[in-house]
């Protein structure tokens, strides 16, 4: 029992995904920063509710690959999420693009702010 | 027979809510109130006790009992598994209601006799509201008769764990205890000819409830970091924002009771506040438990139940918000303040602590509201919330640092600048040198906060100074807290390191300046799973530092892998080790953070939590003595 | 302290402020209980080529297929995986499928691996006139794969004309594959 168990833990290991990780290797370390910001920004679209960065999950993992070579070639940031925004549409990052139907979420609390602290003139003097 | 005893413990709990509901409503019932509380209360905590014992004796013909538990499960897990789900976790809700009810019945004799009518009604309106959810969608109780399995399905093994034996419940204490604020302004504004200071009564219960919930949300925080393997302590997970939000309110709260009931002024603004907390605590549980929102957090999502909660929440907030605009229609005329005093600062610091609950709220819902308004599908995550809520959160830290020092009602900028003068002095030594040593290497919004944790930090501490109350010890507590919290936060998001790398037993890599050989990989057995533990070393200049075993258990009933993260915790850093995936070579991947300062954050949160607790056993016995007079 | 006298527009403002702000909250946590879920048959591809992409065959790796062979005729594109359980349970249906109906059935495995994949072929049939290893995922990466199996339906032109998310069985592919097939053959 004990052996038919172990076996199936290792043979569940096994059948992971599981061609080489190598240890990801940066020319630069602005290019190593470039890349752990940019894999926390984006959802892995098979997950609840992770970035690509937390997850175990094979689209993620494709993702960070994909992510990790344009990186090392020098794509740019913008030209990276765009990659990724025209395949995925906008559900697949967790920094809202910024167009008149997200305007609200992006201004809003800053004019909700603004509100009280016109609010908070009226009621205070010599101010 | 015990279950169905349970179920009907649990109507008859609804039966005796009705009666204390009907108390409030005709004047010769109220004297049932307050016996058919204890009875409600009583027949709520027989339910509950009836479903412990259900999983402590292995009842799998109880369903909620065969889908969370298991033969084999520990005996501290059967115990908490009691809260694994749906069903038994608003349970558990129910019956810590009851539990502050209690205390608030057995405490409170020397209320005015209207008010305290009021308050029993309010209270078993919403035990009311709840035990129609249990039984009418969430029956803990069904069973699955004939067929009975022989084995349960066990806990998720992710919930298998001490922090989660903890976190629920100090967590319902926290939110659910807003309940309690709730009904007092209820009750005050159901009687407005009262001349009663509700605020002063509620305020150690909002003190209590805030002190609970920043445990429960610190010991959340601490378990997901430790239990999930990423290193991260914080994901603005809806769930998480659902308990932050509370808290923000509850934090914002507090203050102004502590005006309201010194001064006769921000009566309406208190009122506001008290029933927001306890309404966006509702609303979290409607989050949470409709499967409105996707989260690794949320329960099994089920619209009838979604459907209920709403209605209930509809009701609630119908009910107070249009209490609340009756009352303003009767309120008096609004003194207007000096800038630079202890009330204006107050108020300024609400209104950011409200504009930050609103920006939560914001990002937890938009997801929602584009998809209703525009079909579209967005995601809201870190990104938004470290743009928009930490720089909305940076002048309240500031405010925090000298509001302390201002006097009630009147004072001057020169005479408050000299009382800062000290610890202002202190503190520009300490970032001159922070400074020297770590300007180039942490980015702006770390350098902002770490100057401003430190700002609040010298000037918590300064104020031991001079006579001291308990009161003034709970405040100072809170604020050095969240000063360490907040030096915590910044000093860790700027400093961490990470490294994943492919390792071979026997082989070592260098992350920092640590050496992090893989020593040794052998088998573990645990009561209901087998596990590779892997030994790690970290040595530094050849001295050996720690030594970490992190594990991949598999659970034998759910046929599920977990990692068990090894971190070695320090005062100024933790090593953090998780193995990933073995590879048909025999090496593994491996995930090796270094994180400095972290514990700070929940430090800062026990500090913030024991601050909070201090000040509300301060209040209590003041209304007690009070009332003895 | 100065008093001020009650204001009146004030009090109008919050209580219509407060109103307005529950009544709207409630609405969309009312309109967020039912939502549309996501459909199996996603129309958002339509008319769209199928990506560029140059990969190996399983069975022969010198071998490279690219999107041209796609087309000159309508195909099926099945894109599955062996570590994933309902590709393995859908994998009979497809070999159903292969012998009663003759269009060119493409495998594509994502980020599978070579023997794993074979062994399954070997063990529950092989419908695939041949099956590519998207071993890195990019060509999944390109159509905005968000899990597996997925099915497509191509036209000779190489345009998606079918895109279908899950798991699907041989009445299905009777009543909603064939006829669209049977059309596009004629249109070739």
């Amino acid at each position: 029992m004990q052996q038919c168990v172990i076996g199936l833990l290792l043979g569940l290991i096994l059948s992971f995904k599981a061609f080489a990780v190598e240890e990801l290797a940066f020319d630069s370390p602005h290019k190593a920063q470039t890349f752990h910001e940019l894999i926390k920004e984006f959802r892995c679209v098979t997950c609840p509710n992770q970035s690509i960065a937390d997850s175990q999950a094979p689209v993620a993992a494709a993702m960070r690959d994909d992510i990790y070579r344009r990186v090392q070639v020098g794509e740019s940031p913008e030209d990276i999420r765009g990659y990724l925004l025209s395949r995925y549409g906008e559900y697949v990052t967790y920094r809202p693009r910024l167009k008149p139907a997200t305007w609200f979420l992006w201004g809003g609390p800053f004019i909700l702010l603004g509100l009280g602290i016109l609010g908070f003139r009226s009621r205070v003097k010599a101010c | 027979m015990i279950p169905e005893f349970g179920l009907f413990c649990l109507i008859l709990a609804l039966c005796f809510g009705l009666m204390v509901m009907a108390g409030g409503f005709n004047r010769s019932l109220a004297i049932l109130q307050r016996p058919a509380t204890f009875g409600m209360c009583a027949f709520i905590a027989l339910g509950f006790i009836i479903l412990v014992f259900g999983f402590l004796s292995d009842d799998f013909s109880v369903s909620y009992v065969a889908q969370n538990s298991n033969t084999q499960l520990p005996f501290m897990y059967k115990l908490c598994a009691v809260w694994g789900g749906h069903e038994g976790s608003l349970l558990l809700w129910v019956f810590i209601l009851s539990l502050w009810t209690l205390g608030v019945t057995l405490i409170s004799r020397a209320m005015p006799e209207n008010i305290m009518r009021s308050l029993y009604a309010v209270l078993g309106a919403i035990h009311v509201g709840f035990l129609l959810l249990l039984l009418h969608t969430s029956n803990p109780f069904l069973r699955l008769l004939p067929s009975m399995p022989k084995e349960g399905a066990d806990l998720n093994p992710l919930l298998q764990d001490p922090g989660f034996v903890m976190h629920p419940p100090f967590l319902y204490l926290g939110y659910v205890g807003f309940a309690i604020p709730f009904a007092f302004a209820m009750a005050a504004m159901l009687n407005p000819k009262e001349s009663f200071s509700w605020a002063k009564w509620a305020r150690p219960y909002a003190l209590l409830a805030f002190s609970f919930l920043t445990v429960g949300i610190s010991l959340g925080s601490w378990w997901a970091y430790y239990e999930l393997g990423w290193g991260g302590w914080w994901f603005w997970d809806p769930v998480e924002n659902a308990s932050f939000m509370p808290w923000l309110v509850g934090a914002a709260l507090v203050h102004a009771l502590r005006v309201s009931s010194l001064k006769p002024i921000f009566n309406s603004w208190s009122l506001l506040l008290a029933l927001c907390a306890f309404i966006l605590s509702l609303v979290g549980t409607f989050l949470v438990r409709s499967g409105v929102l996707a989260s690794v957090h949320a329960f099994a999502s089920d619209p009838a139940r979604g459907v209920f909660i709403l209605y209930f929440l509809a009701v609630v907030m119908i009910g107070s918000f249009g209490l609340y605009i009756v009352h303003l229609q009767r309120r008096a005329a609004v003194s207007r303040l000096q800038f630079v005093s202890k009330e204006s600062f107050i108020l300024l610091g609400n209104i950011i602590f409200v504009s930050a609950t609103a920006t939560v709220l914001l990002g937890t819902l938009y997801p929602l509201i584009m998809e209703v308004l525009t079909n579209e599908k967005i995601s809201v995550g870190s990104p938004y919330y470290s743009a928009v809520f930490v720089p909305i959160m940076m002048p309240l830290l500031l405010l925090m640092s000298f509001a302390p020092y201002t006097f009630w009602e009147q004072d001057s900028p020169k005479a408050l600048f000299s009382r800062l003068l000290k610890p202002l002095l202190l503190c520009t030594g300490i970032i001159i040198l922070v400074g020297y040593f770590a300007w180039l290497s942490l980015p702006a919004v770390s350098l902002a906060g770490v100057v401003l944790g430190i700002l609040i930090v010298i000037s918590s501490l300064f104020k031991l100074r001079g006579s001291l109350s308990f009161n003034k010890m709970g405040m100072i507590f809170a604020h050095f807290g969240l000063g360490v919290a907040v030096l915590g936060i910044s000093l860790t998001t700027a400093l961490e390191t990470e490294k994943e790398v492919q390792l071979a037993v026997g082989s070592s890599v260098k992350v920092a300046n640590y050496d992090i050989a893989f020593a040794d990989l052998n088998e573990q057995e645990g009561p209901n799973y087998i596990a590779k533990q892997g030994h790690f070393v970290i040595s530094h200049n050849n001295q050996p530092v720690a030594n970490l075993y992190p594990e991949k258990r598999f659970f034998t009933a759910r046929e599920t892998m977990m990692t068990e993260t090894a971190i070695d915790p320090g005062f100024l850093r933790d090593f953090y080790i998780a193995l990933g995936e073995r590879f048909h070579d025999g090496t593994w991947s491996v995930r090796i953070y270094i994180k400095p300062f972290v514990r700070w954050l929940w430090l800062g949160g026990i500090f913030v939590a024991l601050g909070a607790f201090i000040a509300a056993l301060t209040a209590l016995q003041a209304n007690y003595k009070r009332r003895e007079a | 302290m100065n008093i001020n006298k009650p204001n009146k527009m004030g009090n109008y403002l919050w209580q219509g402020t407060i109103a307005i702000l529950v009544a709207v909250l409630l609405w969309f946590l009312w309109q967020g209980l039912f939502v549309k879920q996501p459909m199996t048959v996603v129309d958002s591809q339509q008319g769209q080529s199928f990506p560029s992409f140059t990969l190996a065959k399983v069975n022969d790796t010198k071998q490279m297929v690219t999107q041209k062979d796609l087309q000159g005729k309508p195909h099926v594109v099945h894109i599955f995986a062996s570590w994933c359980g309902v590709c393995v349970d859908e994998l009979p249906t497809w070999v159903g499928i292969a012998k009663k109906f003759s269009y060119p059935v493409v495998g594509v495995a994502y980020r599978d691996e070579v023997e794993p994949l074979q062994a399954l072929l070997q063990k529950k049939g092989d419908p695939f006139v041949y099956v590519l290893n998207d071993e890195e995922g990019k060509l999944g990466l390109d159509l905005g794969l968000m899990g597996v199996p997925v099915t497509y339906v191509l036209d000779a032109k190489g345009n998606i004309r079918m895109h279908q998310l899950g798991a699907l069985s041989l009445a299905q592919f009777e009543a909603e594959f064939a006829p669209l097939l049977a059309t596009l053959s004629k249109e070739a």
